[in-house]
This record gives structure tokens, C-alpha cells and sequence, in this order.
């Protein structure tokens, strides 16, 4: 048989073979971005259940815990621990305030920075007029998440209340806001 | 479905310098006895031609064959130009018949001799005109073939019957056959083919050309016996069903994509606004607030004040301090969880004559411990003689 009279059925051959060929190219190359996209899809969704179970701590936090941008001076952080609410006495007067320090759990990190201070020494000392306003305060203050200490010593000496918070510190988060 | 020794050809086979070779110009030279795998030379009565013209009205009852181009393996550019043309040619119809059979059961196979002709013309293609003159000399009449070539490209064919190559007119039909044709093509070359018997033609620019023209190097394309021949849109409606079905995969798979992608957008654009910190820090973050364990801190709290209120309660003692531990053990900030009790309360009482102070002590324990149900624990060296009258008592919870 001759070329000549083959030739539109090579062609098509051709034409179809070239055809299959860059369709199955394509095929395998979208079939590659389809899985990429599903994988994707997947760790997006991974993503997204995390950060809906993690909402409602981050609302907490958002609302209770300040981020370091709002403690950038002495004046912030003791309108920060606002022990005026609680009816509670703060002399100023003495408050050192040492360097921030990242929280580590597990040595990992928390994005939290912690900012002890004192009045006296490594303690923050607070007067309150009577024992059961104080003993109300401490209630309130432990219960903080803003706010941490070791121990709390109440002192009941001739009519006032004085209220010892030891290694006292204030944290706030570094997330943006 | 695709026969691919058919598409290629049986090369051994059809091979023409294998086979013996046969004329075949009349109905009555296919019944006649062929030998067993004959190349049959198909020529004369048995086919009908036409360069770019509609066929013939005796077409209607010969078979149409695969069209050839009238140039044979020339695609230069000149012979584009030139407008190759389809050689439209048709077997007659007892030929076609038989074709099958014979080709089945004896292995003949059948030629035309025009392909034969068309390879030859390729050697005069620097020539401008070259007449080729075929034929088959029967005995009643001689069937005259005259070729026109113009560089190797068939323009013209001219049919005709003349005397027999015995009758004494026959050189005289030739001859003015050749000028008719000289006439409109001067200065052509003649070339004089078998298997027509040579001839002296004097004054004629004449080559002679023996059966060798019909040896093939390559398959040469076989007569073909079917009525109805393949339908020629086949090889376009199959390749048109292949782009079909890859365009319709390919759109398959891109409506698959655009799907992900959409679905993808939704699940980004629905949480865009809530990347504070990385999910790994709020998860340790969450970990380490568990770890305060609050509930402890709160539990010893609402203990320290039950025993606050009894002490409160009784008229003679009186709490000088409380002391509570508000980390817990899992706390893990970097103030080191110092060994101190959960809670301590350190008491004035009066004291009792006749008792000594640990007994006392004792005393205020115990009560403490019925009333509130918790294990006290006097500190040691925690009971103080303040003055002769007052006791201080330190008390410790674990």
C-alpha cells in the first residue's frame, strides 16, 4: 500500500495521537493541582476547626488579658492592675518594675510576656481599709488571668488589712491585635 | 476494526520482482488461468481515467479506486504551486469482482500499470513535456495509452483503440496519435513503455522502457474490489471524536479545579479575620492556663474562708494572718513553685491556766477539724507564747 493514499489516515492517526498525548498531559497535570488543591482544601479546613474550637478561649483572652503594646510605661501597667476597683491602696512610691520575660510551657512558647513587679522587693503590697474588703480583693485579683502570683498573705494588724502578693506579675499577650 | 496489514501492506508478498508478472487489458484475461501468486498489471478495457475531471458515464458500473495524486512523492514547492490535481481512475466491474477471491486463495494481487507509468515520469521531471505511451495490444484492436507529463506531473491522458500491433496501419495510428499530441506539446519527449512491443519510430526524440518500470522497491498501491469504498470522512470523524473527548476530560478536570478553588476561597474568606498568633501558641498558651489549675486556687480560697468565718465566729479567737499558696503545682511560670503550705493562718487566743500551749493548740485543731472537716496541722515551732496572756498559733493546710 502506498503513503499516498494512506495519508489522511496518518494524519488522523498523528492528529489523534498528539491529541491524546497532550490531553493526557493535561489530565495528569490538573489531576496534580486538583490533589494539591484538595490537600490544601483539607489543611484549611484542619485550620479552621482549630481555630473555631480555639474561639472562645481567644475571645477570653482578648478581653481579659491586655497585649504588650498597652504596658509600655509604668503609668499603663499600674492603671493596668486598677487596684482602685477593689477598694485596695497601692504606694507607688517604691514599684520597681523588672524586665518582661517570654512564658515558656514545656519549652514552647506561650506568646506570653510577663512583667513582674513590686513594692517590696519581689511583692506587691496593698492596703485595704478592713479584712473582709481585702479578703474580697484577693478573691478578685487570683482570679485574674491577667494577673499571677505565688502566695497571698493576708495581715490583719490594728483595724487594716494589708494584702502581700508575692512575686507578683502582670502578663499580657504579644498577639497582634 | 483496523486492519494494519492492509493499512501497511504485505511488502513480501506484493513484492513485483518476487511474483510473475501478468498484463491484464481485458474481462476475458481475468478468467483466463493466471499462476498462483501473479502481480496482475491492471491496463487497457480494465480501467478508465481522468485527470481533474468528472468521471466518465461508464464510471457508473466500474469501481472507483483510492485517488492518486497525479505527481508521485513530489511536495516541492513547484509542485504545489502547480496545483496537484487527484487522478481519479476506476476497474471495471468483473475485475473488482474477483479481487477478493483471487487475492484469498491464489494470492494474486493486481496493479495498475498508470502507478507504474507515474514512477517513471519522476526520471523526465527536468523535462517540460513528456509524452509516455502505454498500451495493451489485444488481438483485435491495440488499447493506446499517451501520458502527458509537464515536470513530472500528470496534466493530461488520452484513451484510445487503434489498429492490432499485426495489422500493417498499426505504426500509421500511432504515428498520428503521437502527432496530434506533438502538436499541442512541441518538443516533447516520447517514451515508449512495454508491455507494449517496441517500435521503430524515426524522427520521434524516443526512449524505449522494458517491463522493469513495474518492479516496485515499495508496496504499490492494490487495485481495490469493494463497491462501496471507505468512507474517506472516517479518519475526520474519528480524530473529531478524539479532540471531543479530550476537550471534554480536559473540561471535566478544569470545572473540577475551579470547584476546589471556589471551595477553597469560601474556607479562607470565612476565618480571615481571626489570625491573632499562630494556632501552635494559643494551643501551649491553653495547655499552660489549664495548668494553673484555678479550680485548686478557688477551692483553697473557699477552704481558707470556712475557717475564717469559725474563727470569726468564736468569741476569743482572732486571725492575725491568712497566707494562701495561689500557684498551683503544674503553674509553670518561672517562679519556681516554693514548698509551702496551701494554706496558713496564724491565730491569737487567750491562754488557758492550767494547760500547757501545745495542748491548747491541740484544742483549737481539733475543733477547727470537727467543724470543718479538713486535716490541720499545728506548724512546727508555730506555737508563740505572746505574752502571759495571749497565745499565737500558726495552722497549716496541705
Amino acid at each position: 500500500m502506498s503513503i499516498q493514499t494512506k495519508m489522511p489516515h496518518l494524519v488522523a492517526l498523528a492528529l489523534s495521537a498528539l491529541t491524546i498525548h497532550s490531553a493526557h498531559q493535561f489530565h495528569v497535570d490538573m489531576k496534580q493541582r486538583i490533589d494539591q488543591q484538595t490537600t490544601l482544601i483539607q489543611a484549611r479546613e484542619e485550620w479552621n476547626n482549630q481555630q473555631a474550637a480555639m474561639q472562645p478561649l481567644k475571645d477570653k483572652w482578648q478581653a481579659t488579658m491586655p497585649v504588650v503594646e498597652d504596658l509600655i510605661d509604668q503609668y499603663r501597667i499600674i492603671q493596668r492592675i486598677n487596684a482602685m476597683q477593689y477598694n485596695l491602696r497601692l504606694n507607688e512610691t517604691g514599684i520597681v518594675i523588672a524586665d518582661p520575660t517570654p512564658v515558656t510551657y514545656n519549652g514552647k512558647p506561650t506568646g506570653i510576656m510577663r512583667y513582674p513587679l513590686g513594692n517590696q522587693g519581689a511583692n506587691l503590697v496593698l492596703t485595704a481599709s478592713d479584712y473582709a474588703g481585702a479578703w474580697q480583693a484577693l478573691k478578685e485579683l487570683q482570679s485574674r488571668p491577667d494577673i499571677r502570683f505565688s502566695r497571698a498573705r493576708l495581715e490583719n494588724e490594728k483595724g487594716t488589712a494589708t494584702l502581700y502578693l508575692e512575686n507578683f506579675a502582670l502578663l499580657a499577650r504579644t498577639d497582634a491585635k | 476494526m483496523l486492519n494494519l496489514s492492509r493499512f501497511f501492506g504485505r511488502r513480501a508478498e506484493s513484492d513485483t520482482t518476487r511474483g510473475h508478472i501478468a498484463y491484464l487489458g481485458e474481462p476475458a484475461d481475468i478468467a483466463g488461468q493466471l499462476p498462483d501468486n501473479t502481480i496482475g498489471i491492471v491496463l487497457g478495457q480494465l480501467v478508465v481515467m481522468a485527470v481533474d475531471e468528472p468521471p466518465h458515464e461508464i464510471t457508473n458500473t466500474f469501481i472507483p479506486q483510492p485517488k492518486r495524486l497525479n505527481h508521485r512523492a513530489d511536495f516541492s514547492l513547484k509542485a504545489l504551486q502547480q496545483k496537484a490535481v487527484a487522478l481519479n481512475s476506476s476497474i471495471h466491474p468483473l475485475l473488482a469482482q474477483q479481487i477478493e477471491t483471487l487475492d484469498k486463495a491464489r494470492g494474486i494481487r493486481f496493479v495498475l500499470a498508470v502507478d507504474a507509468i507515474c514512477k517513471l515520469a519522476q526520471r523526465y521531471r527536468r523535462r517540460k513535456s513528456v509524452v509516455i505511451c502505454n498500451g495493451y495490444e489485444a488481438s483485435e484492436q491495440t488499447y493506446f495509452d499517451i501520458y502527458i507529463f509537464h515536470h513530472g506531473l500528470l496534466i493530461k491522458t488520452i484513451e484510445s483503440m487503434i489498429k492490432p500491433a499485426s495489422h500493417v496501419r498499426y505504426a500509421m495510428d500511432v504515428r498520428q496519435q503521437l502527432d496530434s499530441v506533438l502538436a499541442e506539446f512541441p518538443g516533447a519527449k516520447v517514451v515508449w513503455t512495454a508491455p507494449l512491443s517496441q517500435l521503430d519510430l524515426p524522427g520521434y526524440d524516443l526512449d524505449l522502457v522494458g517491463p522493469e518500470i513495474y518492479e516496485y522497491k515499495f508496496p504499490p498501491v492494490m487495485c481495490d474490489g469493494r463497491t462501496t469504498p471507505p468512507n474517506p470522512k472516517i479518519p475526520a470523524i474519528a480524530t473529531a471524536a478524539v479532540v471531543v473527548g479530550s476537550l471534554a476530560v480536559g473540561a471535566l478536570d478544569v470545572s473540577a479545579f475551579v470547584q476546589k478553588r471556589q471551595t477553597y476561597d469560601q474556607l479562607t474568606m470565612s476565618n480571615a479575620d481571626t489570625l491573632s498568633a499562630p494556632i501552635e501558641i494559643l494551643q501551649t498558651r491553653a495547655d499552660w492556663e489549664r495548668g494553673n489549675n484555678t479550680d485548686l486556687v478557688d477551692k483553697r480560697y473557699a477552704q481558707a474562708k470556712t475557717l475564717f468565718s469559725i474563727i470569726a465566729a468564736h468569741p476569743e479567737w482572732r486571725v492575725q494572718s491568712i497566707s494562701l499558696k495561689t500557684q498551683a503545682a503544674g503553674d509553670a511560670s518561672p517562679v519556681a513553685a516554693v514548698d509551702i503550705p496551701s494554706i496558713s493562718m496564724t491565730i491569737i487566743t487567750p491562754s488557758t491556766a492550767g494547760r500547757t500551749p501545745t495542748e491548747q493548740a491541740h484544742g483549737i485543731v481539733d475543733a477547727l477539724h470537727n467543724a470543718s472537716g479538713m486535716q490541720l496541722t499545728v506548724r512546727q515551732q508555730g506555737i508563740t507564747t505572746i505574752s502571759e496572756a495571749q497565745l499565737r498559733i500558726t495552722i497549716d493546710i496541705d
